[in-house]
């Protein structure tokens, strides 16, 4: 179980202030909420990427304080974009094992096993050769998956990850991450989306955040109904 | 036919080996011109010819190798770590800041020792990196304000070494004018093993965290997420530039266009990771300041023409072709 107590983040003059959540093991879990909501910062406080006060624990075991490559076992981050910087996709593919590497080593066969897996499922075969600042919004969105998947994390976080695609990259980019969870099932999966109708079949938890609180959170069909969606996006 | 795919391409690509003996080619043919042409008088003649040989064409020859390959791997960590194709010690005023701290030794020194030179250089090179990293921290991350800001320290600096310049005098004026401009001309032997082992430390320390600098260069939020202490990192790799920076300074003054060229057409021949790009970015640095050097000593009829100038001439225009392709092919 992932908990997260008394979570306070301040960036500039945006404040996020969480006081309570958890997500279980093998559960798929949607952040909905208006732009400037605080779904990135929530998304980017738990993969450590910024400073934060209170406490986030998983199976009772505080995460504040862990080493940045532990930290990345557990949290496997996707961004809404990167620095792109000239390199091949199986060369940025790679990077998902860096946490698994200690600094002198060299990547190793199974690491690229893991590449080549990662590769096939996201049907990016053809892609290993091509530089990554050559690829489309959408190309390139797969390969980032792809990345964070060759990271084997226990947490999926996923930002937005399917904004960019066209309906078939869609429904294959849903059907693996429903499979990675069938592959390990303890893991737990965080999607921070403006289309929450394509991962709504199997989804646990609805958390939903306005103005860096939460607006609200629970199952699935107590919390996401017409109601609340249209007083969370002040729709009349 | 997936695999088969694969296994071809692989064979191309991943093994970087016919890159390497091109460039240790490139290398051999840049140094017999060097040594044959490179300035200084004729090495035929019966008189001199020897000593101009051994005395000034070897460690010429010597400087520009290890110069050459130190300023391009300096210019790629810069350009990775801070995520910028324009920076390199020369844009960022490290070689300015070098080139200072050397300039106010110098000045208020009676003697002039090898290691301290080359300790006043590290000095100014450090202490220029620290006012770019302050920046670097208060403007939000932001990598064009440091390259304008070491734009902006570059000029600074070098109007105080001009004031210092008009202290200074006899046998001292003349030899920082001459070391200024970015000459090889002279090298001392003594500062040339500084470096060399300054170059070798730095590359095996670089070498050895190769992988760290293949995920810094996209971004800290990607860094940090794939496991990396973005921060400690980055200190470390932008000290070792540095240093690599100050020390080549320590021998031939600043020398524009090295560290800013050589690893943009390095990425030309070669898109792999740092482990794979480090020795062809040495390697092809070291080849192109030799073959500079024999330009210049072709070039020499009347005067020694400084290396400095050939670098820039061949470096700026190339430099404006890679700027136009790049964002030409970006619309």
């Amino acid at each position: 179980m992932l908990e997260v107590k008394n979570l306070k983040v301040k960036r500039g003059n945006f404040n996020l202030n969480i006081d309570k959540f958890y997500l279980k093991p093998g559960s798929i879990n949607l952040v909905l909420g208006p732009n400037g909501g605080g779904k990135t910062t929530l998304l980017k406080s738990l993969a450590g990427l910024i400073d934060y006060r209170g406490e986030i624990s998983l199976e009772g075991k505080k995460l504040d304080d862990i080493n940045f490559k532990d930290r990345a076992k557990i949290f496997g981050y996707l961004s809404q974009g990167i620095y792109l910087s000239e390199l091949f996709v199986r060369d940025f593919l790679i990077l998902g094992r860096f946490p698994y590497t200690s600094l002198m080593s060299r990547y190793t066969k199974s690491d690229w096993d893991k590449v080549y897996k990662a590769s096939e499922i996201f049907d990016l075969g053809e892609y290993l050769y091509r530089d990554v600042t050559t690829l489309s919004q959408g190309e390139l969105q797969r390969v980032m998956l792809a990345k964070v998947f060759v990271q084997e994390p226990d947490i999926l976080l996923l930002d937005e990850p399917t904004t960019a695609l066209d309906i078939g990259f869609k429904e294959l980019v849903k059907k693996q991450i429903y499979k990675y969870l069938e592959l390990r099932p303890e893991s737990i999966v965080v999607i921070s989306t403006h289309e929450p109708s394509v991962f709504m079949d199997k989804t646990d938890m609805v958390l939903m955040l306005k103005h860096g609180k939460v607006f609200g959170f629970g199952e699935k069909n107590k919390v996401y109904n017409e109601a609340n969606i249209k007083k969370l996006f002040n729709l009349s | 036919m997936f695999n088969i795919n694969k296994n071809r391409t692989e064979r191309i690509f991943s093994s970087p080996f016919f890159v390497y003996s091109g460039l240790i080619v490139f290398i051999l043919i840049a140094s017999y011109l060097s040594l044959k042409f490179g300035g200084a008088g004729s090495i035929d003649d019966s008189a001199t010819g020897s000593l101009i040989l051994w005395e000034i064409r070897y460690p010429r020859l010597i400087a520009s190798l290890l110069i050459g390959a130190a300023l391009s791997l300096s210019g790629y960590i810069f350009q990775t770590v801070l995520k910028n194709p324009l920076a390199d010690p020369y844009v960022l005023g490290i070689s300015s800041g070098a080139a200072l701290g050397i300039a106010l030794y110098i000045t208020f020194s009676t003697y002039i020792f090898t290691l301290a030179t080359q300790a006043s250089a590290f000095v100014g090179a450090i202490f220029t990196l620290l006012i770019l990293l302050v920046m670097f921290r208060f403007l939000l991350h932001n990598t064009v304000v440091v390259v304008l800001t070491g734009v902006g320290i570059s000029f600074f600096f070098a109007s105080i070494i001009t004031l210092l310049l008009s202290y200074m005098e006899g046998n001292k004026l003349v030899y920082m004018s001459s070391w200024l401009i970015g000459n090889i001309s002279q090298p001392e032997m003594k500062d040339l093993y500084v470096l060399g082992f300054v170059l070798l430390i730095s590359t095996l320390l670089i070498y050895v965290f190769s992988n760290a600098l293949d995920v810094i260069q996209f971004g800290e939020d990607f860094a940090v997420s794939s496991g990396l202490n973005t921060k400690s990192f980055t200190a470390l790799f932008l000290i070792l530039a540095s240093i690599l920076a100050a020390s080549s300074v320590a021998v031939c003054g600043t020398l524009g266009f090295v560290g800013l060229v050589i690893p943009h057409i390095s990425r030309l021949i070669f898109k792999g990771r740092a482990s794979g790009m480090i020795p062809i970015v040495l390697l092809f640095g070291a080849g192109f300041l030799t073959l500079c050097n024999a330009i210049a000593g072709m070039l020499s009829f009347n005067v020694e023409v400084p290396v400095g100038a050939v670098t820039s001439f061949i470096g700026a225009p190339v430099l404006i072709y890679l700027i136009f392709r790049k964002y030409k092919a970006r619309g």
